[in-house]
C-alpha cells in the first residue's frame, strides 16, 4: 500500500475516498490546500486506500437515519416510541443482505464488500423507490435518498471527465 | 477430546466473535462498518464480567464520576476496542494500513537505532498488536510478544492458526504462562539484540509483580520486565499504540527508563524504574481513558 510521509494536506487526496461526490469534495480541497507544518517530536504516515476517510461515517450516520425513519413509519406503533425501537432495530437490518450474501451465497471468508455493498444499497433503493410513491412522512427522507444517489452518479461522471486533472494533483503527492 | 459445547463458543472470550469478526472484515462494507461496530459493541454491554470491571475502573480514575456517565464511558471503550481489533484483523488479513501520527520521534527513532537490544513496555491500550506488527515489517531484528495466552483452548487454536497464516516471521509470540522459563528466553533475546514487547498493566497469575500507585489506589503491576532490564542492561521504552480515529493510530514513544542497579537493595531501585513507568501509564491512561482496554479491576476498591 502507497503511503504519505510529512504531508498533512494529502489526508485530501481523492484516491483516499470512496464515493463520486466525496472524491470531487476531496481534489476541490486538495486543489486549495496549503503545506500544513509539522510539530516537533512528530512525523505523519498518510495510507493511500479508498476506504480511508471519515466519509464513511457520513454514509453511515445517512444510511442509519434513513432506515431508522423507514422502520418508524412500518410500526404499528406512536412514533415517538416506535423511534428508539427503530433505533435499535435498523442497524441488524441493515447488516441483513450481508449475512445472506456473504454468508450463505459467497465464500465467507473472501473479500466481497461490493457484492454486500450492492445488496444493501439496492434493498435501500427499492424500499426508497417505494416510499417515493407512496403517501407516508418518509417519503421526503425517500427523496433525499434516491437525489443523493442521482448526484453521485453525476459527480461520477464530472470526476471521469477531470480524471487526468485530479490524476495531476494527486501525482505530486504520490512522487514525493 | 470432545469438541466444544456450541454455548461455550458464545461466551465473551468464545471462538465465536473472532469468527464472526473477521467474517465481518471481509465482508462488511466499510461504510457500514460504523453501523455493525456500533451495534455489536452494544451488545457486548451484555457481558457482565467485562462491563463492571470497566466501570470499576473508570469509577477509580474518575471518582467524581456518575453510574449512568460510567456506563457510556464504557460503551466507548467497547466501541474503540472493537474497532481496534477490526483494525488488527484487517492488517492481518488484507494488509490493510491506517494512518499513523508518531509523537516523541527521537525516541522511536532511538529505540530503532539501538544496537542492543531492548524492552517496549506498553498497556492495553489502543492496538498493541497492530503496532507490533507494524513494528516487525520495519525493523531489522526480532520482535517477541509477551502476552497471556487465550482463556478458551478453542480460541487460542484460532488465533495460532491466524498467526501462523499472517504474521510477520520476524513477530515472535511467547506465551507468560511458565515465568521462570520465558525469563531465560527472554533474557538471551535481549542479549542477541532483539526486541522484547511486554504489556506492563496488568498482572496474570504465576507472574512477579511489585506494588505501586496508580490513580491513588495501590496496585500490583509485573516486576519481569524492570528485572529482565536490570539483568540485561537494556533500556525500557513506554510505547504507545492508541486509536486517534477511523483508521488512524498514534505511536507515542516516551524517554527510556534505564533500570541501574545503584544500591544493595535490587527491589529499591526496580521500585524507583516502576514508579516512572507508573507516571508514564497515568498520564496516557488519563488522556486516553477510553482506550484502556482492561476488563477487569485493576485495583481493589477502597
Amino acid at each position: 500500500m502507497t503511503t504519505i510521509r510529512n504531508r498533512p494536506e494529502a489526508r485530501w487526496l481523492p484516491s483516499r475516498f470512496h464515493f463520486a461526490l466525496f472524491r470531487l469534495y476531496a481534489a476541490v480541497r486538495l486543489y486549495t490546500a496549503k503545506p500544513s507544518d509539522i510539530l516537533p517530536e512528530t512525523m505523519v504516515v498518510l495510507a493511500v486506500d479508498r476506504d480511508q476517510s471519515l466519509e464513511q461515517y457520513v454514509v453511515a450516520v445517512w444510511l442509519f437515519l434513513t432506515t431508522t425513519a423507514y422502520v418508524t413509519s412500518l410500526l404499528p406503533i406512536h412514533p415517538l416510541v416506535a423511534l428508539p425501537l427503530a433505533a435499535i432495530v435498523s442497524p441488524f437490518l441493515l447488516q441483513l443482505p450481508t449475512f445472506l450474501v456473504g454468508g450463505v451465497i459467497l465464500p465467507r471468508f473472501r473479500p466481497n464488500h461490493t457484492a454486500n455493498g450492492i445488496a444493501v444499497m439496492g434493498v435501500l433503493t427499492a424500499a426508497s423507490l417505494a416510499y417515493a410513491y407512496s403517501h407516508r412522512w418518509p417519503r421526503i427522507v425517500a427523496f433525499v435518498f434516491i437525489g443523493a444517489m442521482a448526484s453521485n452518479v453525476v459527480a461520477a461522471g464530472v470526476a471521469w471527465a477531470l480524471r487526468s486533472r485530479i490524476a495531476g494533483l494527486e501525482r505530486e503527492y504520490l512522487q514525493s | 477430546m470432545t469438541g466444544q459445547p456450541w454455548r461455550r463458543r458464545l461466551l465473551a472470550h468464545g471462538v465465536f466473535w473472532r469468527q464472526l469478526l473477521r467474517w465481518g472484515v471481509f465482508n462488511i462494507p466499510p461504510w457500514l462498518e460504523p453501523i455493525a461496530i456500533g451495534f455489536w459493541s452494544l451488545l457486548f454491554l451484555l457481558w457482565t464480567a467485562g462491563r463492571r470491571g470497566v466501570m470499576a475502573n473508570l469509577a477509580m480514575m474518575k471518582p467524581t464520576s456518575t453510574t449512568a456517565g460510567n456506563l457510556f464511558r464504557t460503551y466507548r471503550v467497547f466501541w474503540n476496542h472493537a474497532w481496534t481489533i477490526a483494525d488488527n484483523v484487517r492488517f492481518k488479513e488484507l494488509r490493510t494500513v491506517p494512518d499513523w501520527q508518531f509523537l516523541g520521534t527521537s525516541h522511536y527513532e532511538a529505540l530503532q537505532a539501538c544496537q542492543g537490544g531492548a524492552i517496549i513496555l506498553t498497556a492495553h491500550m489502543g492496538s498493541y498488536d497492530l503496532g507490533a506488527q507494524l513494528f516487525a515489517e520495519h525493523a531489522d531484528r526480532r520482535i517477541v510478544m509477551v502476552r497471556a495466552p487465550e482463556i478458551d483452548p478453542e480460541t487460542r487454536r484460532f488465533e495460532e492458526e491466524v498467526k501462523d497464516r499472517t504474521v510477520d516471521e520476524r513477530l515472535q509470540v511467547g506465551f507468560n504462562t511458565q515465568a521462570s522459563d520465558l525469563a531465560f528466553e527472554l533474557l538471551d533475546e535481549l542479549r542477541q539484540g532483539h526486541i522484547i514487547a511486554i504489556q506492563g498493566d496488568r498482572v496474570t497469575p504465576g507472574i512477579a509483580s511489585m506494588n505501586t500507585t496508580l490513580f491513588g489506589k495501590t496496585v500490583a503491576l509485573p516486576a519481569g520486565p524492570f528485572a529482565l532490564a536490570m539483568a540485561s542492561g537494556v533500556p525500557i521504552y513506554p510505547l504507545f499504540v492508541v486509536r486517534r480515529g477511523r483508521r488512524r493510530y498514534g505511536l507515542l514513544t516516551f524517554e527510556p527508563i534505564h533500570v541501574v542497579r545503584r544500591s544493595r537493595d535490587r527491589d529499591e531501585d526496580m521500585r524507583a524504574a516502576m514508579a516512572r513507568w507508573t507516571d508514564v501509564l497515568q498520564q496516557v491512561g488519563s488522556a486516553y481513558w477510553f482506550q484502556w482496554f482492561n476488563f477487569y479491576p485493576y485495583a481493589e476498591k477502597a
